[in-house]
């Protein structure tokens, strides 16, 4: 079954009298099927947000029609297996950590004991059974994102919507985001997040399609799209210095080109986390 | 756009349709006596924008007492009319006040009148009493009209009389107004033994006897009167006007009668 | 593992409360609102201490007249703090939920939006009921501890004149000064009170549906409150017109809730008329809310 279907979903936002019309979305067709990853990418303004809120109900489409695990969007219903993790969210200042994820508990119909456990799982799954007791005015950027995973999570839904996860958190919050998101798929959810920020992106996902000025200009597999066809990278390992010379002319006789000869570079992020990993021993409080 | 239509729709049914409650409620106030107040520019002059604005946001009762504390300061300087003027404002404000009507015409027959006579650095002591007559008869309209806009209180038809005793030496009209005040069924039971007295000070001693009778003649038990003092004037009455023995209730021979009942 | 139940799909009290109490929740822990709570509960405790204001001679007149003072200025404060409470707590309701992108956790949900706002309503409706309760509360402390050294003056006195005591003038002042302070008649009037505060909140989250600005939204509030009491007196003025009377009609007359001057004159207010005004409040009450559904259900997030 597809997560969400779209049929030319199209949204035109008026501008006031006489400014016309802005195409936030050109009559987008989309299939996310059920247990990827699937990245929803474009520079800003591309038209990202709309098309979640559009498959969210919370703005109507100016033509063509989203369904939600084949239940059409403007049911009620169709939100019964989604979670959906806003935009720099900043929730509920006063309330603590625990108490949030109980107010979004009792909204989806937990009460009890039964709240109080599930409470208990969500912080555990996203690492803030520290801060439970701790007013949410006192979380940092990437404790309200995660703060934020298990609100859209307190429901056990099929579908995540992200709407820029990792925005703002630094590259460790970010990391282990990415790999909740890795377990969420595990699991079997299908999850669809949004981003602009490419590289981080590029681990996580199956599939990406990418939005500009509210058209889908190229979608695919990720490592499909990826890779290039043209070119190959070997690896070598322990070759002394001398021997460049005669694999280069291998490579001239056969027929190819070599295009560049150097070391390969580890990410700067891979760095940084080592780096820390090696600071505090390992662990992360 | 068929939202704001929708809105608006029903808030005008909501207005139109509760229009015959609003007429209920109204004639309702009215009788009652409740709620509003037109303020005049006489009162915004003495009251001042500020107490404007609170009497129209509906906090009359808070604005009438803020005039009326404010009418002390004007007493402790002697200023005697503005501290009128404000007493009058505060009775516009909430006329239904029993307070006002009462202490402001105290303060006028009584207090500013006294002032007024002794004042020897502005007036002669002529002009003083002349002054002080002039108080009086504030008092006296200031308190017909609190009677006329408070009509079912003992308080001011009581003050009313005490007014025409101390300061008018008429007790024929004192004894009309505490007649009247006798009347109210929580009026204090001195106020008709006054009554009975100011009648004999008139020199209807006949209607004064009867007044005395009456008030002999109730169940003693029940009604809280100083009980020696009524027998004390019966007797009094009744030498007075030379009744025959036959016919008093306290005869000079015979030992004392029990009460009636 | 899933903890839902599939009978979400309905209009749920159960999701309007938790909305509530969230929104209450919220409110009070607001620096604040614990300041202006605090401040009005100073100034009406404050009453009672109020030395000699006015022309008290001692005794009875004096005590009614101090008692008077009392109550119209503890009545007002209420009034006064539970206006800023109903109109200021509730304008920001909405606007911070966009803020804060709360409403979309809430509306991402499947969670009806007629639910969401009502509860938000419900919510400020109690934060109206818990101040207006705490500050009752202590205006009843106030004139009971008032009203109590009265009564001490008036035994006192008893004690000094012995045997050429006035019992029974002093049984009549007591009389009045403990029917001055346990006026039934009070509770009346803190009930209508608060019937017209829950009405201002609603018109204010009226107004905020269609506008994010809180600034706007108080001080159409305010506007409207204002109108609302000059209604009755411009009634009285232009009562002929039948055009006339129609428009004032679209304002919701709010002197009808007035009645604590008149519960302070010593006035008996009859259930009769409470349960109009209440009637009257219960219907524009249930008007605003529509209306405000009607223009939130069509705002696009």
């Amino acid at each position: 079954m597809d997560a969400i279907r779209t049929e030319n979903l199209t949204k035109k936002y008026n501008l006031g009298w006489g400014r016309g019309r802005l195409l936030a979305l050109d009559r987008l067709n989309l299939r996310v099927r059920e247990g990827e990853v699937y990245g929803l990418l474009g520079p800003n303004g591309s038209g990202k947000s709309t098309a979640l809120k559009l498959i969210l109900n919370l703005v109507w489409p100016t033509s063509g029609a989203a369904w939600i695990f084949d239940v059409p969007c403007d049911k009620v219903v169709s939100r019964l297996h989604v979670g959906f993790l806003p935009e720099n969210p900043y929730f509920y200042r006063y309330l603590t950590g625990g108490e949030t994820l109980e107010f979004y508990g009792r909204l989806c119909g937990m009460r009890g004991a039964l709240l109080r456990r599930r409470v208990a799982e969500l912080l555990e799954m996203v690492g803030l059974t520290a801060a439970r007791d701790r007013r949410l005015s006192g979380y940092s950027k990437g404790m309200l994102q995660r703060i934020g995973l298990a609100q859209a999570l307190v429901h056990d839904p099929r579908l995540l919507l992200l709407d820029e996860p990792t925005a703002g958190v630094d590259p460790i919050g970010s990391r282990e985001i990415r790999d909740l998101i890795l377990r969420l798929k595990a699991m079997g959810k299908t999850v669809i997040l949004s981003s602009h920020l490419l590289a981080q992106v590029q681990d996580v996902c199956d599939r990406i399609g990418i939005l500009n000025l509210g058209r889908l200009v190229l979608e695919g597999d990720v490592s499909q799209l990826l890779k290039d066809q043209q070119r190959l990278s070997i690896t070598v390992q322990d070759l002394p210095e001398g021997a460049r010379g005669a694999v280069e002319s291998a490579v001239a006789a056969a027929g190819g080109t070599v295009v560049s000869v150097e070391h390969p570079e580890t990410t700067l992020e891979d760095l940084f986390l080592k780096a820390l990993r090696k600071d505090e021993g390992g662990a992360r409080p | 756009m068929r939202g704001i239509l929708s809105a608006i729709l029903v808030l005008l049914l909501a207005a139109w349709g509760t229009l015959p409650l609003q007429e209920r409620m109204e004639t309702q106030r009215l009788r009652l006596k409740f709620g509003g107040v037109t303020v005049t520019r006489e009162m915004r002059d003495v009251m001042g924008q500020g107490l404007v604005i609170g009497v129209l946001a509906g906090f009359r009762g808070v604005a009438a007492d803020f005039v009326w504390i404010w009418s002390h300061s004007d007493w402790e300087q002697k200023r005697w009319f503005q501290q009128y003027n404000k007493m009058q404002v505060a009775t516009m404000l909430q006329p239904r006040s029993v307070l006002f009507w009462d202490v402001g015409s105290w303060h006028m027959a009584w207090n500013i009148g006294y002032a007024e006579r002794v004042d020897t650095n502005n007036y002669t002591l002529a002009q003083g009493m002349k002054r002080e007559l002039v108080w009086h008869e504030r008092g006296r309209q200031f308190l017909v009209r609190g009677i006329q806009n408070v009509p079912n209180r003992y308080e001011l038809y009581f003050k009313l009389g005490w007014l025409y005793d101390q300061k008018f030496k008429d007790p024929c009209l004192a004894a009309e107004q505490y007649a009247i005040a006798a009347g109210f069924s929580n009026a204090p039971t001195f106020i008709a033994r006054m009554h009975c007295r100011k009648l004999a000070e008139c020199g209807k001693y006949a209607e004064a006897y009867d007044c005395w009778k009456r008030i002999w003649f109730q169940d003693h038990k029940k009604v809280p009167h100083l009980w020696g003092v009524v027998e004390r004037e019966i007797r009094r009455i009744e030498n007075e006007m030379d009744i025959p023995d036959a016919q008093r209730i306290f005869p000079q021979q015979s030992p004392k009668p029990e009460p009636s009942r | 593992m899933s903890g839902a139940r599939q009978e979400w799909v309905g209009f749920s009290l159960r999701r309007v409360w938790a909305i509530a109490v969230n929104t209450l929740t919220e409110s009070v822990r607001q620096k604040v609102y614990l300041v202006l709570i605090l401040f009005a509960l100073v100034l009406i405790a404050s009453a009672s201490f109020f030395s000699q204001f006015g022309f008290g001679d001692a005794g009875e007149q004096g005590a009614l007249e101090q008692l008077k003072f009392v109550k119209d200025f503890c009545l007002g404060a209420i009034s006064v703090f539970g206006m800023l409470i109903a109109i200021v707590g509730t304008a920001q309701l909405i606007p911070n939920e966009l803020e804060q992108r709360t409403i979309y956790t809430i509306l991402s949900k499947p969670v009806r939006r007629c639910e969401f706002l009502f509860g938000k309503y419900l919510g400020s409706a109690l934060l109206v009921l818990v101040s207006l309760l705490v500050m009752s509360v202590m205006f009843g402390a106030a004139l009971k501890f008032k009203g109590d050294n009265y009564l001490r003056v008036v035994r006192e006195t008893v004690e000094r004149a012995g045997e050429n005591a006035n019992l029974e003038e002093a049984a009549r002042q007591t009389e009045r000064i403990r029917a001055a302070v346990l006026d039934a008649d009070l509770v009346k009037a803190l009930l209508l009170a608060y019937v017209k505060l829950a009405l201002l909140a609603a018109i204010t989250l009226l107004v905020s549906t269609f506008s994010t600005s809180m600034v706007f939204n108080v001080a159409v509030a305010l506007l409207i409150f204002f109108s609302g009491h000059l209604v009755g007196a411009a009634k009285e003025r232009w009562a002929e017109s039948g055009a006339a009377r129609f428009l004032l009609a679209l304002v919701p007359d709010l002197s009808v809730f007035n009645v604590a001057d008149d519960v302070i004159l010593g006035d008996a207010i009859p259930w009769g008329y409470v349960a109009k005004v209440m009637l009257y409040g219960a219907v524009y009450l249930a008007a605003v809310l529509a209306a405000a559904q009607f223009i939130f259900a069509e705002r696009e997030l």
